[in-house]
């Protein structure tokens, strides 16, 4: 069981204020995620909650948003940030989002929700891949 | 044109599996194609060594030497060549100049091997910085006399990096397990970016997280980021198989 959970987000984000538990000095603008699957259904959650706080990207490959329904619409989200206009437009320069996913994978459709919603929604530099013909973390 | 949920697309992609790596939607992809200068740099001599390399490295090779490389989407970077793809062949070479760069030992043969990679290139316009063009009957046997053994030494290297394996536990009492490193010639108290790996439901097994890092520490390197593969907090109790 390889599973990540909500309050995971939290712990995540404590270890890098930690600076990786060791005070390593981090700097946290240039702080790139990579998720694999259900790496990016984690990321995105983590994201909604803690994403302001770094600047950097996440490169979210052959994955999703977290759950089954949106992520404000669910009961735990609770962000650390409030995703305004005002505060998503400041973000737009120090954070980019690249979704990838091929067209026979299970979570294609997730990603595709995923790069509308990073791109259109939150207005975030998006740019997607999403077109190529493979499955599921393939290629 | 292909009508479906998503509006009017174009249609599907050229055979092959060049066509099927470059194929953007023409608005998509118009404007925003830029030069792989880099690549053309390495020129013929590096044609050589993409083809044996990536070949062997999970097969993946999207910039070929004197193709332009489309701006691929979603780069960590403004490199512009440097897209989403894990390795190509131009970044292989950067790990191989930064990593080589750390054994003393090794320096002068270094320098000689990028010469060669230099000297080899085709019509010069990237710049040649090191090193004269070797006669052509000799370039071929002199770049693999001198290619084969460098790179065993730094793939030997690569294994042999230190890695850090540590724990964090936070305010909840849930703990996390991961891996990072820093190359020799770093100094700690520097401040750097992360580059943190997320790993999937299926692939936290430790042979592919130490896979994992062996990407995220190429990628990572040539970037001055700090890479950092992370277990999910329940893999840490459940699947002991992940860091042990």
């Amino acid at each position: 069981m390889r599973y990540w959970y909500p309050e995971d987000a939290r712990l995540v984000h404590e270890l890098l204020q930690s600076g990786l538990g060791a005070d390593l000095p981090i700097d946290h603008e240039r702080v790139f995620f990579w998720g694999d699957s259900l790496g990016p259904c984690f990321l995105s959650h983590f994201l909604e909650k803690y994403g302001g706080i770094y600047g950097g990207g996440l490169y979210a490959r052959c994955g999703c948003s977290w759950g089954d329904d949106r992520e404000r619409a669910g009961v735990r989200w609770t962000p650390s940030v409030h995703w305004t206009p005002a505060f998503t437009a400041a973000l737009r320069d120090r954070f980019k989002v690249f979704v990838q996913a091929t067209t026979e994978d299970l979570l294609h459709s997730e990603s595709v929700l995923m790069h509308d919603y990073y791109k259109d929604t939150l207005g975030l530099v998006t740019r997607g891949d999403l077109d190529a013909p493979s499955d599921h973390c393939a290629g | 044109m292909i009508v479906g949920s998503r509006g009017i697309r174009p249609d599907p992609p050229p055979a092959g599996r060049l066509g099927q790596a470059y194929w953007r939607p023409p608005a998509l992809r118009r404007g925003r194609t830029v030069e792989c200068s880099a690549s053309k740099r390495a020129g013929a001599a590096d044609a050589q060594l993409r083809k044996w390399l990536a070949n062997w490295w999970y097969g993946w090779d999207h910039c070929a030497p004197t193709q332009d490389c489309p701006d691929r989407a979603g780069s960590l970077d403004h490199t512009g060549c440097a897209g989403p793809s894990p390795l190509s062949t131009q970044r292989l070479l950067a790990w191989l100049r930064t990593t080589v760069a750390n054994e003393r030992g090794r320096m002068l043969r270094t320098r000689q091997f990028f010469a060669r990679l230099d000297s080899g290139t085709r019509d010069g316009r990237c710049g040649r910085t090191h090193g004269q063009r070797l006669p052509k009957r000799h370039s071929s046997l002199a770049f693999w006399l001198t290619a084969l053994p460098m790179f065993l030494a730094l793939v030997g290297a690569m294994l042999a990096a230190p890695t850090l394996i540590s724990s964090f536990t936070d305010s909840q009492g849930l703990t996390i397990l991961y891996r990072y490193s820093l190359r020799d010639d770093w100094d700690p108290g520097e401040r750097r970016g992360l580059l943190m790996y997320f790993h999937g439901q299926s692939n936290g097994t430790r042979e592919e997280m130490l896979d994992s890092l062996d990407t995220v520490q190429t990628l990572a390197w040539e970037r001055g980021l700090i890479p950092v593969v992370v277990a999910a907090s329940r893999a840490v109790r459940r699947d002991s198989a992940f860091f042990r």
